[in-house]
């Protein structure tokens, strides 16, 4: 009797644990999140929320997401996305976060400072095979690096000013080929 | 006559891009909080989220916003600063609620922040609209109405 109930209870917790694994839609990472643009009135937040499905049998039915984003614990706005899309078994979506807010909701920093504490909080609404809505909860923080506008700006000069370098040893080349050419005729 | 057509296909063609299938929509409440609270002065702050579903930047022109705390009407919210709407994007109006003294309205809310202090939750119900242009000239009006549950630990 005792090797019967043992052996119902090991079936019992395979079947359970193998319903977890299949459980749908889960929140994975935040990729390539960034502050950039941070102007007098406004600053964009960038990067990909990324979202899998790990049922291996069933696909999911993204609805909307909405998430409060808070800046070192300060709330600075709400990104919502309407999205109409079926993910695949086991496999992964990236909702795209193109968030601007405005910039006099940043925490103000002291000038060396450049770091933020970015929290992305909320819930992805889903639609089941049975057409039920379903709410899955992340909650994600990570530390950025903020590049200011000074940085900004003098990398671009660096960028101008190399490409300026390049034009002009090429226009040279360019020439001193010709005046090859040139004297070759002669 | 072929004027007054290329006219009107002038103005349609863009504005067809800009209206959207969808309507403007009220998205949540958040952030309650108790500004002041005393006998004399009441301040409560809450932010209003929605969403502008055109694809043009949108000017906010009128809030009226009715709150009623545990049943009991407390008055009209009044927008606590300038906001800008950005296209196809959520945006949040940040809101507050002024209780002018006395009245019963304040007594209930006096009341109701002694029931939040013995860690019971209280209902706030908001129901109206807000009004806004989109490119200037198109008017939207968004409908809102909701219900919202919340404890001590969701305002301090």
């Amino acid at each position: 009797m005792k090797h019967v109930i043992l052996i119902f209870l090991a079936a019992t917790l395979l079947l359970s644990s193998c319903n977890k694994s299949d459980s749908g839609l889960r929140f994975k990472a935040v990729y390539q999140l960034e502050l950039v643009g941070i102007k007098k009135r406004s600053a964009k937040l960038n990067g990909y929320l990324g979202f899998e499905n790990a049922s291996k049998k069933e696909e999911v039915a993204f609805v909307s997401l909405m998430a409060d984003v808070l800046v070192d614990g300060k709330d600075v706005g709400t990104f919502v996305f309407n999205d109409d899309i079926q993910i695949q078994p086991v496999s992964e979506y990236k909702v795209p976060l193109n968030y601007s807010f405005s910039s006099e909701k940043l925490p103000a920093k002291a000038e060396d400072e450049f770091t933020y504490a970015i929290q992305i909080k909320g819930y992805v609404v889903v639609k089941d095979a049975a057409g039920d809505k379903q709410n899955v909860p992340f909650d994600h923080t990570e530390t950025i690096k903020v590049k200011v506008q000074k940085e900004e700006r003098q990398e671009k000069r660096d960028e101008k000013k190399e490409e300026k370098l390049s034009r002009k040893e090429l226009r040279k080349k360019q020439m001193e080929e010709l005046k090859l050419e040139k004297m070759e005729k002669k | 006559m072929i004027r007054l057509l290329s006219l009107v296909m002038l103005f349609w063609m863009p504005l067809k891009g800009i209206k959207p299938d969808k309507d403007p929509y009220y998205v949540k409440m958040k952030g309650f909080e108790v500004i002041t609270l005393n006998t004399k002065k009441i301040e409560l702050g809450v932010t209003a989220v929605f969403f502008n579903t055109y694809n043009a930047k949108a000017k906010l022109e009128e809030v009226q916003i009715d709150v009623w705390l545990e049943g009991q009407y407390l008055g009209k919210v009044s927008q606590a600063e300038e906001v800008s709407i950005p296209k196809q994007s959520a945006f949040d109006i940040p809101l507050i609620l002024k209780l002018e003294p006395p009245g019963p309205a304040i007594k209930n809310t006096l009341w109701q922040s002694g029931r939040l202090l013995t860690g019971k939750k209280v209902k706030v119900f908001y129901k109206g609209y807000i009004k806004m242009k989109a490119i200037g000239f198109i008017p939207i009006k968004v409908p809102m109405e909701d219900k919202v549950e919340f404890g001590m630990s969701e305002i301090w």
